[in-house]
């Protein structure tokens, strides 16, 4: 056995198997199959979710995150610390769209439309009723109406109101609506 | 007399697994594709099968629980490679799976191949050639890798390509552990065999 080579060997299978062996074999594989029909566990589908894809998303959910937690929170501005909150912040101020801006908006209207019917007002009383008691008050409440200066408007507004009967003020208030808002801001 | 045996062409063996993936992909004709698969590879399989494991119990189990597997798991198959590497594949895992139970129950390795060896001798033919008893023998000596690689290679012929598909190991590996397990099992028999 000194030049033995295994590739000269004949390839023989010396083992046996049962006769009718492979013709069973399926059989008992069906047998087990229908046994245990296992369900088929499907691969779950992965996404590959490009860098621009993920970049933007991230953008869109932390602005998403910020408008949220603003409308929220819309008086608290002391908490914001990044610039973006900070610009998330500012929008409602030039664009009033909560409800506290809208009520800002409207009370400033408000007051403005109150002036100016105010004025109207009086001009219209002093032309309808040229009493002499109260023609020289109205005319010089008119006439520094229009000045500048808020502290001779206050004196004339003052001596006005005092010169005016309780009837002419009631008449004079018909046209404005008492806002509640007032007594917040004296 | 001369023998002629039809050995299958690459063409009629891709055609034939064309069809039984066919078959296999639809729900409904499943079972007649695992019906046409078993009768192309359970021979080989079982053959392949038994030289690792050497007990045809063993084996016989080891082919249903592949074949159950295949059953089970036929969305799984990319057909990136050829139907019968993946079969191969199944059932090399399946049967590597039971050595290391085995391998476990004998506490070592040395006492499992001593083990394997002895069922050699209760599992082959009555009329069996000594020398190749001897063979068997020698392939059980063998490290699980090497004894893998020689008898797909031996007594299946495969080429070393599909081997590099089946064992995920390069050829260069292959043609190593080849030329390794060959020269163990010539040593092996030239000490062991008595004229």
């Amino acid at each position: 056995m000194k030049n033995f080579d295994i590739e000269k060997l004949e390839r023989k299978n010396i083992y046996k198997a049962p006769e009718n062996f492979f013709g069973d074999i399926q059989e008992n594989v069906f047998d087990k199959i229908k046994l245990n029909p296992k369900t088929e566990s499907k691969p779950a589908k992965i996404f590959h979710l490009s860098r621009n894809y993920a970049v933007a998303a991230s953008l869109v959910l932390l602005f998403g995150i910020a408008a949220f937690w603003q409308f929220n929170n819309p008086d608290d501005v002391s908490v914001n610390t990044f610039d973006s909150l900070k610009t998330v912040k500012n929008i409602p101020e030039k664009q009033p769209e909560n409800e506290a801006a809208k009520a800002y908006q409207t009370l400033k209207n408000d007051i403005r439309e109150v002036e100016n019917e105010t004025s109207e007002n009086v001009v219209k009383f002093a032309k309808a009723e040229p009493q002499k008691s109260t023609q020289k008050a109205v005319e010089t409440m008119a006439s520094k109406a229009k000045t500048e200066s808020a502290s001779a408007t206050e004196v004339q507004f003052e001596q006005m109101m005092k010169e005016l009967s309780n009837a002419e003020i009631a008449d004079i208030g018909k046209g404005t609506e008492q806002d509640v808002y007032l007594d917040l801001y004296y | 007399m001369i023998k002629f045996t039809i050995q299958p062409t690459k063409a009629s063996m891709k055609s034939k697994e064309s069809e039984i993936i066919e078959l296999m992909q639809n729900e409904r004709t499943r079972e007649k594709g695992l019906r046409l698969l078993m009768d192309a590879y359970q021979s080989r399989l079982y053959w392949h099968i038994r030289r690792m494991i050497v007990d045809h119990d063993l084996a016989q189990d080891i082919l249903q629980e592949t074949f159950i597997k295949v059953y089970q798991n036929f969305h799984q198959f990319k057909q990136n490679s050829l139907l019968y590497t993946w079969l191969y594949r199944i059932a090399t895992n399946e049967s590597l799976q039971q050595l290391q139970k085995l391998k476990k129950m004998q506490k070592t390795d040395e006492n499992a191949e001593y083990y394997l060896q002895n069922l050699v001798a209760d599992n082959v033919e009555n009329d069996a050639d000594k020398i190749q008893i001897l063979l068997q023998k020698a392939i059980q000596s063998l490290p699980e890798k090497q004894k893998l690689v020689f008898t797909m290679r031996y007594y299946d012929e495969l080429p070393y390509e599909e081997l590099s598909k089946i064992l995920d190991m390069s050829v260069g590996t292959l043609k190593t552990n080849y030329h390794y397990a060959r020269q163990k099992i010539e040593d092996y028999i030239k000490e062991n065999y008595e004229a």
